[in-house]
């Protein structure tokens, strides 16, 4: 177990060098020169020369990116915004907050709904209820959420002035952002539960667990769903990728002050340093999520862990105990 | 073949002109057409069929378990101690199955839940049945492994740390952990190969006798049948054709069906060039005729035999045979007297 473990965890940091690698690369073959970015339109050559020098960036690639991984690692430093001149590491800091909470909120809220419905429509499959269910996860994962939300913000927020349009403050703020961004991944939820719990409903173990007269409830829930799980929480591990991803949206439409709006008007700003820094952010937060999830997936599913113990060690060791003893009952009998 | 068990014939189970429909979008199924048969305390009694000749249907009945819809219980009555469990509301049902009837499934690859320990699958049954503690379950959960063959040390290993074999015992230790009165093994050896089949079934045989648990077999293996039961059921399209002691069965088989069976497999004693199947398919579920079943199949059918459905006839006590043929008096075709040479 263990080992698994360490192992998975072990794979988060490849994952997170991987993505710096990759973001260094194309920073670096972007056009541009980012001393003169920084310095700004009134700078000189000479200026601008010095200070690409200063900050390094006549070095060879591979000098630059290893300076980049050790100030990141040893300093969190990130480089400077150009925008704001400001380090990219603390702006990150202040705006993570929100995208964390839309993020983590609206995978709950999917979470929470989605499943259940999965649930209840599988257990009658066809039924009426189930049908309603089936066309609500169609219609959901039919809307675009940047369009919903103009939409939402329109009614409650324009017309019924129920809900604040726009902004953070009060938890009223979050409603519309968490229930637009959830809308997709309980879809999916929906779709995944419904088709996972209709697999193990058929599936024999149920029957033996009814034929010892356990009630119905108990057989769905401890018997059924729990094997019915494992596909759920795979599916909600590649959700919260997309929930991530609709952040960004999101938090445009509402203007939230996330990483999400930090990366698009560092994007459009052409602000190397805070897209490098954002993506490394939002990399790391989804390389732990999924490392959790992974964790999650070994207590559910026993299997797992027998991938990589496997039987075989434990079947080894019994038998070398066997011979052992063997051996000295053979000794004995000779000596005795 | 083991010795016939008269000694004893207190009632345990008595099925009674039994019929399962089930209501399809193409039409109605006839799994089970009135059967009967009793179950003597003790007894081993072998349900032998073609796939799709009802007999897992008339185990799920038994036990409560048809699927409603599309499955439906038209008539009949099934006793359990004298007690009907037809129509049974679901909630006294629970308490019956897995303390009464115990049951083992076809395929023990997928009859154990993967992500719950082997213990604790024991352990849920008894749990459910007996008023005891959670520890105390455990600890009889443990004794039922040991009982099936299996170290109680391996109570928190999962299905898959275990081979066909030794999953098929702990559904045995799961159907026997509260001590049934009946045990129904639906082709309990099927999934498995041969030595583990001697294995099994040598298991079931030995618990029920230290448990005195009378047992229905089903299976299509007349090998089985031999080895295992007391008195077997010859089961074709949803009614039992023939039925008697296993000397009846397989030394004065009546029934063309029961006939049939035995000539198309091979035996060891006789050298034999070809083995003479049964011509023709497993009558349609959907489309049974009024007659008898097995007309379109059976080498002596004659125009009689389409006068409405055979009756039973019991040749010597105890073997009945539902073929009109099987009548002493009646008009017999030439082939009949040729087979019965």
């Amino acid at each position: 177990m263990w080992r698994y473990i360490i192992k998975r965890i072990l794979l988060v940091f490849v994952v997170i060098l991987g993505v710096l690698i990759i973001i260094f690369i194309l920073s670096e073959i972007t056009p541009g020169n980012p001393a003169a970015r920084l310095l700004g339109t009134e700078a000189s050559m000479e200026e601008i020369e010095a200070k690409a020098e200063s900050m390094g960036l006549n070095d060879p690639v591979i000098v630059q990116f290893g300076r980049y991984v050790f100030n990141f690692v040893t300093k969190l430093d990130l480089g400077q915004s150009y925008t704001t001149r400001q380090p990219v590491w603390g702006e990150l800091m202040t705006r993570y907050p929100y995208t964390l909470t839309l993020g983590l909120l609206a995978t709950a809220l999917a979470i929470l709904i989605g499943v259940p419905l999965g649930v209840l429509g599988a257990i009658k499959q066809y039924s009426v209820r189930d049908t309603v269910i089936v066309f609500l996860a169609l219609v959901l994962m039919s809307i675009p959420n940047f369009w919903f939300g103009i939409l939402c913000i329109n009614t409650f927020s324009v017309k019924l002035k129920w809900l604040p349009p726009a902004g953070t403050g009060t938890w009223y703020h979050w409603i519309m952002p968490v229930v637009i961004l959830s809308l997709g991944g309980m879809a999916s939820l929906i779709r995944v539960t419904r088709s996972s719990m209709l697999d193990t409903i058929r599936m024999d173990y149920m029957r033996t667990a009814r034929a010892k007269g356990q009630k119905e409830s108990v057989v769905i829930i401890r018997h059924g769903f729990r094997n019915a799980l494992i596909p759920v929480v795979n599916a909600i591990s590649a959700q919260m990728s997309v929930v991530i991803g609709g952040t960004v949206m999101i938090e445009s439409v509402f203007a939230l002050p996330g990483i999400g709006k930090y990366m698009t008007d560092a994007v459009t700003a052409l602000n190397w340093p805070a897209v490098r820094g954002g993506v490394i952010c939002l990399a790391i937060a989804f390389s732990i999520l999924n490392l959790i999830v992974d964790l999650i997936y070994v207590a559910i599913d026993p299997r797992l862990i027998s991938r990589y113990n496997g039987v075989r060690g434990r079947e080894i060791r019994k038998l070398k105990k066997e011979m052992a003893q063997a051996r000295a009952a053979h000794a004995k009998e000779v000596n005795g | 073949m083991v010795e016939k068990n008269i000694q004893n014939n207190e009632t345990v189970l008595e099925v009674d002109d039994l019929v399962v429909h089930y209501n399809t979008e193409e039409g109605v199924a006839e799994a089970v057409n009135g059967m009967s048969f009793t179950l003597h305390k003790g007894e081993t009694l072998g349900l032998v069929g073609e796939t799709g000749a009802g007999k897992t249907s008339v185990a799920l009945a038994i036990m409560g378990l048809l699927p409603v819809p599309p499955s439906q219980i038209i008539r009949g009555s099934i006793k359990l101690n004298g007690e009907e469990l037809v129509g049974k509301k679901n909630k006294e049902m629970r308490s019956i199955r897995g303390d009464k009837i115990g049951m083992i499934f076809q395929d023990p690859m997928t009859s154990l839940n993967p992500v719950m320990s082997v213990g604790d699958q024991i352990a849920e049954v008894i749990r459910l049945h007996e008023n005891i503690s959670k520890g105390e379950a455990s600890v009889k959960a443990g004794k039922m492994l040991e009982k099936v063959g299996i170290a109680a040390d391996r109570y928190k290993e999962y299905p898959h740390q275990f081979s066909g074999g030794m999953k098929q015992r702990v559904v045995i230790a799961i159907a026997l952990a509260c001590n049934p009165n009946i045990l129904i093994a639906d082709e309990p050896t099927t999934a498995l190969d041969v030595t583990i089949q001697a294995q099994v079934l040598e298991l079931i045989n030995d618990l029920k006798k230290d448990y005195g648990t009378s047992v229905i077999l089903i299976t299509h293996d007349l090998g089985v049948v031999a080895e295992t039961c007391d008195r077997c059921a010859v089961v074709y399209a949803g009614e039992i054709v023939e039925s008697g002691s296993l000397e009846d069965i397989f030394l004065h088989a009546q029934h063309p069906y029961t006939k049939g069976l035995f000539g198309s497999i091979p035996r060891l004693d006789v050298i034999v060039e070809r083995l003479h199947p049964i011509k023709g398919l497993m009558s349609d579920p959907m489309t049974l005729p009024e007659y008898c079943s097995f007309y379109d199949r059976c080498d002596h059918a004659c125009e009689e035999c389409k006068q409405g459905e055979p009756a039973c006839m019991e040749v010597s006590p105890g073997h009945i045979v539902r073929c009109r043929l099987a009548h002493p008096e009646a008009m017999k075709p030439e082939s009949w007297e040729k087979g019965q040479a």
